[in-house]
């Protein structure tokens, strides 16, 4: 997993690339919540995830709901495909309230093909 | 496949005569021990076992009329029915009904008559009055993918999907398992219609652990699929995941439990099952004034033993369907520690080959001795000795003990004491005195009438007793030994014995002897075997006190 931070006088921008899974889950809570303690605007880049599991998904949430708390603007955005899977399956969209770009079928069927593969 | 299919209803067959009898056995046991749990339970086991084996097979009016069976059966089992004599007859009278049924569809494959059909339903109605719903459903023609019948009653709520419960124990990552893998598996079962993903659970960000599991699920699932196969989707996890799953139109008061021993708050789960369609908000309210009126009963809220209590009876099927099998596959093991079950003509051919092998033993051994040869006449000596073990082993390998041919006249002796009005007990003794099978069988109806005509003429009514100085229950004993070789099957009564004078006088009319011979008494006793000597004859006195009518 690669995390990489940016922040200017707006907003802060973190970008997580590679696997967010069991064995990234503690390291991305503690560079999340630092984030989250940090600024009021924060922005979450998904694209370049690849594997994402439950234990990872938990830490978004946990990020989350923690912004909530301190009042800080946490958003997602360009949600890779393994994310919006995920997102779908346990239709948590909602609870995160960020827009997704749903994807057309074909692309889901050539992921899902290529899972079965 | 076909052929398997054979092969495996035969088996069926088999399970589901042994079972019956096991289960007539046991309501005969009842009638005494009315209270006896455990013969309560046994005979539930029988008629549960019987239905899923018939669901297997889609035999289901077998499958139905247990059911009715099995759900009065449960009630008697949780102690809201009492079993009580009239109970216990119609138990009976619907083990010979489902012998009819397994008779009819498994052996026969052809339809039942209208007798039967007539009788099922006279049987069901019969049952009516101990169970507490009054819809009756019973399958007729439904379709072989719906083994399962339900019962539905008002208070059970409106939705037809399949409420499933999901709450992952903190060590599911690092135990390697992946939450939406199962539910990727669950929705290859049916659709899922609605999920919620809940994380109340998981503690503020100080103590929340990122490699643990906090997550849980409420779902709405719409399938085909049974509750153990269900079940099955989360039994790898089910150490580390507590699982509700609860069935379309389930008992209103089962979603109350299932509130109850989540350890999310009341009311928010029930916005979330109000939410996803679970519940209508009158059921929801309904709920939980019930468990408010409960609590105020008690005098204080669920705790934590009423929590594990009430696990316990959310599922109560898959408890039972676990504890069943657990005690099944205990009895298997018992019994399979004792028997094999063998085809009758391998066995045949076994001894035919063994008889083959004693001729030509013998022959050897002749050929060996005036050989003169004294070496090979002392090892065709030792194969002789050989064969003849071998003889006497496989001779024994077809006996079985008598007693399993005996426990079927207790129902005998029942059914025709209570028709005559009589009360007569049934001792047996030597019950496992072994007994060629094939004589068994053959033994089996000579030994009815025997029985019969005992219970008929030999034992008083209890009024004529009692006025002899006997006790009013009336003592029939059956035994079994061997002797000298032989085995003797010993019936006797302690009823009024045979009157002498009486057998003679119809013998004598019957042309049987001459009027002027003389006879001792025990060949007068012995006309009574006579061929043509008429039990229709002879009303009254037939069977001998301290006689013993020896059949061998």
């Amino acid at each position: 997993m690669n995390i990489s931070v940016e922040k200017n006088d707006l907003q802060t921008s973190v970008a997580l690339a590679g696997d967010i899974n069991i064995y990234t889950a503690a390291e991305l809570k503690s560079e999340l919540l630092s984030c989250v303690a940090e600024s009021a605007n924060l922005e979450i880049d998904l694209s370049e995830v690849k594997e994402f599991d439950s234990a990872g998904l938990q830490i978004l949430i946990l990020a989350k709901r923690e912004a909530k708390r301190v009042e800080c603007d946490l958003k997602m955005k360009a949600h890779s495909q393994s994310v919006l899977q995920l997102f779908e399956l346990y239709d948590v969209a909602a609870f995160f309230g960020d827009p997704l770009l749903i994807p057309t079928d074909t692309n889901l069927e050539q992921t899902s093909d290529r899972r079965n593969v | 496949m076909s052929f398997d299919l054979d092969q495996v209803i035969q088996v069926f067959i088999q399970e589901a005569r042994e079972l019956l009898q096991t289960m007539e056995a046991a309501l005969l046991h009842l009638e005494n021990e009315p209270t006896d749990s455990e013969t309560i339970d046994e005979v539930f086991r029988a008629a549960h076992t019987i239905k899923g084996s018939a669901g297997l097979f889609g035999l289901n009016e077998i499958v139905s009329f247990t059911h009715v069976m099995e759900d009065v059966l449960d009630r008697a089992r949780s102690g809201d029915t009492l079993i009580d004599k009239k109970l216990i007859a119609l138990l009976l009278e619907s083990g010979d009904h489902l012998n009819e049924l397994v008779t009819v569809f498994a052996v026969e494959k052809s339809q039942l008559g209208d007798a039967a059909i007539k009788r099922g339903q006279d049987l069901i109605n019969g049952f009516a009055h101990y169970r507490p719903t009054q819809t009756i459903s019973v399958l007729s023609n439904a379709e072989p993918t719906a083994p399962k019948v339900e019962l539905y009653n008002e208070a059970n709520v409106a939705s037809n999907l399949w409420h499933i419960s999901l709450r992952f124990g903190p060590e599911v990552f690092r135990n390697g398992m992946e939450p939406s893998s199962f539910i990727r598996f669950l929705s290859s079962l049916g659709t899922i219609i609605r999920i919620t993903t809940l994380l109340d659970n998981m503690p503020d960000a100080d103590l929340m652990d990122a490699e643990s599991c906090y997550l849980g699920f409420e779902i709405e699932f719409d399938s085909t699929a049974d509750k153990n196969t269900i079940a099955d989707v989360f039994r790898f996890v089910n150490e580390d995941c507590v699982v509700h799953i609860l069935p379309p139109h389930s008992k209103l008061t089962e979603y109350v439990e299932l509130i109850k021993s989540l350890p999310e708050a009341n009311s928010r789960l029930g916005e979330i099952l109000v939410e996803s369609g679970a519940l209508t908000p009158q059921e929801l309210q309904q709920s939980l004034d019930a468990q408010r009126t409960e609590a105020e009963a008690s005098g204080k809220t669920a705790l934590l033993g009423d929590i594990l209590v009430a696990q316990g009876s959310v599922e109560p099927e898959l408890v039972k369907a676990a504890l069943d099998k657990q005690t099944t596959i205990k009895d298997q093991k018992n019994k399979e520690n004792h028997f094999i079950r063998v085809q009758a003509d391998k066995l045949d051919s076994l001894i035919n080959l063994i008889g083959e092998l004693v001729i030509a033993g013998a022959g050897a051994s002749l050929l060996a001795r005036n050989s003169g040869n004294a070496s090979l006449h002392e090892a065709s000596s030792v194969v002789t000795d050989l064969v003849e073990e071998i003889r006497d082993s496989a001779l024994r390998l077809r006996m079985v003990p008598i007693g399993e041919t005996f426990n079927r006249f207790q129902r005998v002796v029942r059914d025709v004491s209570q028709e005559l009005g009589k009360e007569i007990e049934l001792v047996i003794a030597g019950a496992d005195t072994e007994v060629d099978k094939t004589v068994v069988e053959k033994i089996a109806d000579p030994l009815m009438h025997l029985l019969r005509n005992s219970m008929d003429h030999g034992i008083e009514s209890p009024a004529r007793r009692i006025a002899a100085g006997k006790p009013a229950k009336g003592t029939l004993k059956l035994n079994a030994y061997h002797d000298s070789g032989c085995i003797v099957i010993e019936i006797s009564d302690d009823g009024s014995g045979l009157n002498r004078d009486r057998i003679l006088s119809k013998a004598i009319d019957a042309g049987l002897v001459s009027a002027n011979a003389a006879l001792t008494d025990q060949e007068i006793y012995k006309l009574i075997f006579e061929p043509g000597f008429s039990t229709a004859e002879t009303v009254t006195n037939l069977s001998g006190r301290g006689v013993g009518m020896d059949v061998v």
